[in-house]
């Protein structure tokens, strides 16, 4: 009886860390069981969805993919956290109402989205993890397709990092260690065959002109041509490398499992003299602005550095909160959402001076 | 991380999640053949402890007739009842806890199995940043995160899912746990199995309940959480019969007797009568000591 008790206890740890998106102004967090909409200057809420003493509906559980922001809507994912299944939910803008669902309550539900989403203004899009990629029409929640990436549904093709748009194709990287290019408003396939890296792409992927990177599990950074979906050049580094590197000018900086943060040149060549330690693993992706580097650790440190050396100027401390969702920059605040922890959100100066607070 | 969490893991949970890991490898990115041979793995291991704690309740339900002539003699003065069970153990050489002991020094393993095989399947993305912290790294060891993720599609269950499997019958979906439904079943006939008979009505009902809740219990966890800790259950329970079947030299009991239902409870008087009914296949008889059995068999 011990044992179960124990094991049923076990499954209730989060699933995934906040996702955050900023727009117009206004600062989006998807933070488990509330989506806000805060203004990031003061951080005055907004609204919140499920709204206080509101019934969610279809749309009810809990919530981490990083919404999408687009015209008039907000949408966001909803997972139920008992079986993993997930709704796509399509928020009034101003309000946080809730205006559509998809697929709609009597019909199931999709698989399960730790994938931020992503819009082009007109269509939202998504990868689900058990292999689905659906485009959107953000107004109505009505599909405009749905391709389910090949050798998914023998549990492979689990996508788990937004997908990146750039001109007509859509790309996703999977967890079977695979990129693969979309057609942007048809969802059939592009390139010839998907991209082959050594290991799991599960984070963010990072698209620069006609180069895209994807950190892999295989503790490489690859960088992909864009349009053919061949290997420029790969940067081995000391552990899992999960988000893809921050661009800043000439330099990519990345950071991985093992805390360490590199600044590369274009053809993954280090630049500092030696890389940055964090104090936990970096698994997100750093945020730039101007000449500083903010790195968030999973042991709940964020780190401001010199872009131009990688030295120290000030961290900050936000344990027990674990930095696993990378820092946004909005109204010239440096924000971060952790995971666990008495805080859902804290905003500081660029120069890490606490600016406030959101407690859970 | 405090330090009996880091010692746990140094101990159990980080060797069980390399471990299982290397198995997958080594048996063809097979994940129900590794949980397979995990669980068989370290059930050899607990061997001594589990045969240990199979013997103790073996002599406890040797001694349940004495037991029983002492609570009618002494029911009223507890303290000589005591007195009186506590020299009966002695004399037996039987330690009353010596059952519970080596059950609750599994349970530490028990746990850490579960998060190794959960942590392995890497279900959502949390899971897979504490697995990174898991997985050795140094010179010669292979990289192991190459393997994730895990291959987890099994006939027709996601081993990393909860079993959501449904049968279109007259328009309406009626759902199929078959996974869940073998969890219920080998925990039922494991626990019918190794649960001694009492000839005390009290502990008689409690048992008969505990043999119908926990099954259920461990049919809700399954069918909650991902199919793969189903298999581990099953592949547990399955053991757990065979373990003691070997431990008690008992196979007839393990494997048919016992699994009939509705039969009457044992009592000392159908127990000391059991010699004339043993070529019977029936339950009612509790698993007498192994070798006078063997002896009355090879007397016919």
């Amino acid at each position: 009886m011990l044992t179960g008790v124990v094991l049923a206890a076990c499954s209730g740890a989060p699933p995934n860390w906040p996702g955050m998106q900023v727009g117009d102004q206004t600062l989006y967090v998807a933070d488990l069981d509330h989506v806000l909409a805060v203004d990031p200057q003061s951080g005055q809420e907004r609204w919140r969805f499920p709204p206080k003493n509101g019934n969610a509906g279809a749309c009810g559980g809990v919530y981490h993919a990083a919404p999408a922001v687009v015209a008039e809507r907000v949408v966001i994912a909803a997972e139920n956290p008992g079986t993993g299944e997930s709704r796509l939910c399509g928020l009034d803008r101003e309000s946080g109402a809730l205006q559509w669902v998809y697929p709609p309550a009597e019909q199931p539900p999709l698989g399960p989205i730790f994938a931020g989403l992503i819009s082009d203004g007109t269509q939202v899009f998504v990868g689900t993890g058990d292999g689905w990629v659906i485009a959107l029409d953000p107004e109505t929640g009505q599909p405009r397709w749905r391709t389910r990436l090949p050798e998914a549904g023998r549990g492979a093709a689990r996508i788990w990092s937004a997908p990146v748009l750039s001109g007509t194709l859509l790309v996703v990287g999977t967890m079977d260690h695979r990129l693969l290019a979309l057609d942007r408003e048809s969802g059939a396939l592009r390139w010839p065959a998907p991209f082959q890296a050594g290991g799991a792409i599960a984070g963010a992927l990072t698209l620069d002109g006609e180069i895209l990177y994807a950190g892999a599990f295989d503790d490489h950074l690859y960088a992909v041509d864009l349009q053919s979906g061949q290997e420029r050049w790969r940067f081995r580094a000391s552990h899992w490398v999960w988000d893809g590197p921050a661009v800043a000018g000439d330099r990519l900086i990345v950071g991985d499992m093992s805390g360490k943060v590199w600044a590369l040149d274009r053809q993954g060549r280090p630049l500092w003299a030696q890389p940055f330690q964090a104090n936990g693993p970096v698994r997100a992706r750093p945020l730039v602005v101007e000449d500083r580097v903010y790195v968030a650790d999973e042991a709940g440190w964020l780190h401001m550095l010199n872009l131009a050396d990688g030295t120290k100027v000030k961290s900050v401390n936000l344990a027990p909160g674990r930095l696993l969702t990378s820092p946004v920059a909005a109204a010239d605040r440096i924000v971060v959402a952790p995971t666990g922890g008495p805080f859902r959100v804290v905003a500081f100066h660029p120069d890490l001076r606490e600016a406030w607070k959101l407690a859970r | 991380m405090n330090p009996i969490t880091l010692i746990t893991n140094l101990l159990f949970f980080q060797p069980l999640v390399n471990l299982l890991l290397v198995l997958y490898a080594l048996l063809g990115r097979n994940f129900v053949l590794a949980i397979v041979a995990l669980t068989v793995l370290i059930r050899l291991l607990l061997y001594p402890l589990m045969a240990q704690q199979q013997r103790a309740a073996r002599k406890m339900q040797e001694l349940q007739p004495r037991l029983q002539e002492l609570q009618k003699k002494y029911g009223k003065d507890r303290e000589k009842l005591a007195q009186e069970q506590m020299k009966l153990y002695k004399e037996a050489g039987v330690n009353p806890l010596g059952g519970c002991i080596p059950l609750l020094l599994q349970f530490p393993i028990l746990i850490a199995v579960y998060q190794a095989i959960i942590h392995v399947l890497a279900l959502n993305p949390i899971a897979v940043i504490d697995l990174a912290k898991l997985l050795y790294r140094f010179d010669g060891f292979p990289n192991l995160a190459t393997l994730l993720p895990i291959q987890s599609q099994f006939l027709l269950w996601d081993l990393g899912r909860p079993e959501r499997i449904f049968i279109p019958v007259g328009g309406i979906l009626i759902p199929l746990p078959l996974m869940t439904l073998l969890v219920i079943l080998t925990t039922w006939w494991s626990q019918k199995v190794m649960t001694p008979p009492s000839t005390d009505p009290q502990t008689r009902m409690t048992t008969q309940l505990m043999n119908l809740y926990m099954p259920l219990f461990f049919g809700w966890i399954s069918y909650n959480l991902a199919v793969g800790l189903s298999i581990y259950f099953i592949v547990t329970n399955l053991i757990s019969v065979v373990q003691f079947a070997l431990v008690t030299r008992d196979w007839r009991g393990a494997l048919a007797r016992r699994l009939a239902l509705g039969r009457a409870p044992v009592t000392p008087s159908s127990s000391s009568s059991s010699s004339s009914s043993s070529s019977s296949s029936g339950p009612a008889t509790p698993a007498p000591p192994a070798r006078p059995r063997r002896k009355a068999r090879s007397a016919k």
